[in-house]
């Protein structure tokens, strides 16, 4: 069957320590564009969050006005995450175009939907990133988003325990682009 | 001397693949290993949705089921990771024919199911996968061991007619050692070979 495929090798191996009080996707964003990471992927990310925000399927698709719904859960909470990383291209169309699902407070503005897509923009670092967790309830997997927050330490001033592994691979050129089917889809470009 | 049996390898190439919307997730990874001959090899990631998802999980009664490992389905739409090892299969000490396996009704009817059932495309010289992954869907998340009828889902925010999917494996192709997985007489064998 054709696929789309691209061979390439691994260039670096990035150890990090994300913060206490860190967002969890502002600091692989922030990771991925200062390390230039065209293609990669999230090889190791464990630790605890204080909470976390998802995408999850609904469970009344009728109902939600985007065919996937958001939800937030609060911790502290045991977390693995994985994920691959690109960037979100620019395919040249003109995305205000697109309808935009009005939800309140998850898809007010075109912003929004570039976050659902789990970048901040055109050229801008793309996480396709899901993760388990494990509350004091049971657990939950799903599709990661702004807004998970690092856990505090315990000791005040410490350092956290979440580090992430990211393996950032040469060779390949991963993206991904907003097409204009329904509210806007994203599709994986290699 | 260690206990583990052990051998240094290393990556000889990173592959990237896009998986198209309704295809068979296992027969997918099959596929791309033999295109790529892949004789060990790593899922490093794989991302995604799926439109439903059959798996291998610890039986609720064991005493009721036929086999060792059960096997159970999953409506989607689902969000999953999935990780795992690829491998070859190689030749035990069995020789496992349409009349010596055991038939399982709906599961194991004949040889190919077999070796399905087993991670095994086919039997001998063809690739193997040992392969877990977690799903959620809109009720539960479970985890287990991805068997064929695995689809492969487009979801997204609306319509995905005809568009490409946002499911991307990597996989770590390895070179110095290969990785087989042999069906014995009493038991699944996993061996590390160096080349």
């Amino acid at each position: 069957m054709n696929r789309a495929q691209a061979i390439g090798a691994i260039d670096e191996l990035i150890f990090a320590r994300v913060q206490p009080g860190e967002d969890l996707i502002e600091a692989l964003w922030e990771i991925a564009a200062k390390n230039d990471i065209k293609a990669g992927w999230v090889m190791e990310g464990s630790g605890i969050l204080k909470r976390v925000t998802f995408q999850r399927f609904p469970h009344n698709a009728k109902t939600c006005g985007l065919f996937i719904d958001v939800y937030n859960l609060e911790g502290p909470m045991l977390c693995n995450i994985t994920g691959i990383i690109g960037t979100m291209r620019d395919s040249g169309g003109d995305t205000s175009v697109y309808p935009l699902a009005y939800v309140k407070g998850v898809m007010e503005t075109e912003m929004d939907r570039f976050e659902m897509g789990t970048s901040q923009g055109f050229n801008t670092p793309y996480i396709h990133n899901h993760f388990d967790v494990m509350t004091k309830d049971g657990c939950v997997m799903g599709h990661l988003m702004r807004g998970s927050i690092v856990a505090e330490a315990n000791s005040p001033g410490d350092p956290s325990e979440f580090t992430v592994v990211i393996a950032k691979a040469k060779g390949i050129d991963f993206g991904t682009e907003l097409r204009p089917n329904g509210f806007g889809h994203f599709i994986h470009q290699i | 001397m260690s206990k583990y049996e052990t051998h240094e390898c290393e990556f000889e190439e990173i592959i990237f693949v896009r998986l198209n919307e309704g295809e068979d997730l296992l027969k997918a990874i099959w596929n791309i290993a033999k295109e790529n001959d892949i004789r060990a090899g790593v899922i490093l990631e794989g991302t995604g949705a799926l439109s439903n998802v059959v798996f291998q999980g610890i039986p609720k009664k064991k005493y009721a089921c036929a086999l060792p490992l059960d096997v159970y389905e999953l409506g989607g739409i689902l969000q999953t990771n999935v990780r795992g090892l690829i491998g070859i299969t190689a030749k035990g000490d069995a020789d496992w024919t349409d009349s010596s396996i055991k038939k399982v009704p709906h599961v194991i009817e004949n040889e190919e199911d077999f070796w399905n059932y087993h991670g095994s495309e086919g039997g001998v010289d063809t690739p193997c996968f040992q392969g877990h992954f977690a799903v959620v869907n809109k009720d539960v998340s479970v985890m287990g061991r991805v068997l064929p009828g695995t689809k492969i889902e487009n979801a997204g925010m609306g319509k995905t007619d005809n568009l490409p999917t946002h499911f991307s494996l990597v996989i770590g192709k390895v070179k110095g050692v290969e990785y087989r997985m042999k069906l014995n007489k009493d038991q699944f064998v996993q061996e590390i070979v160096k080349l």
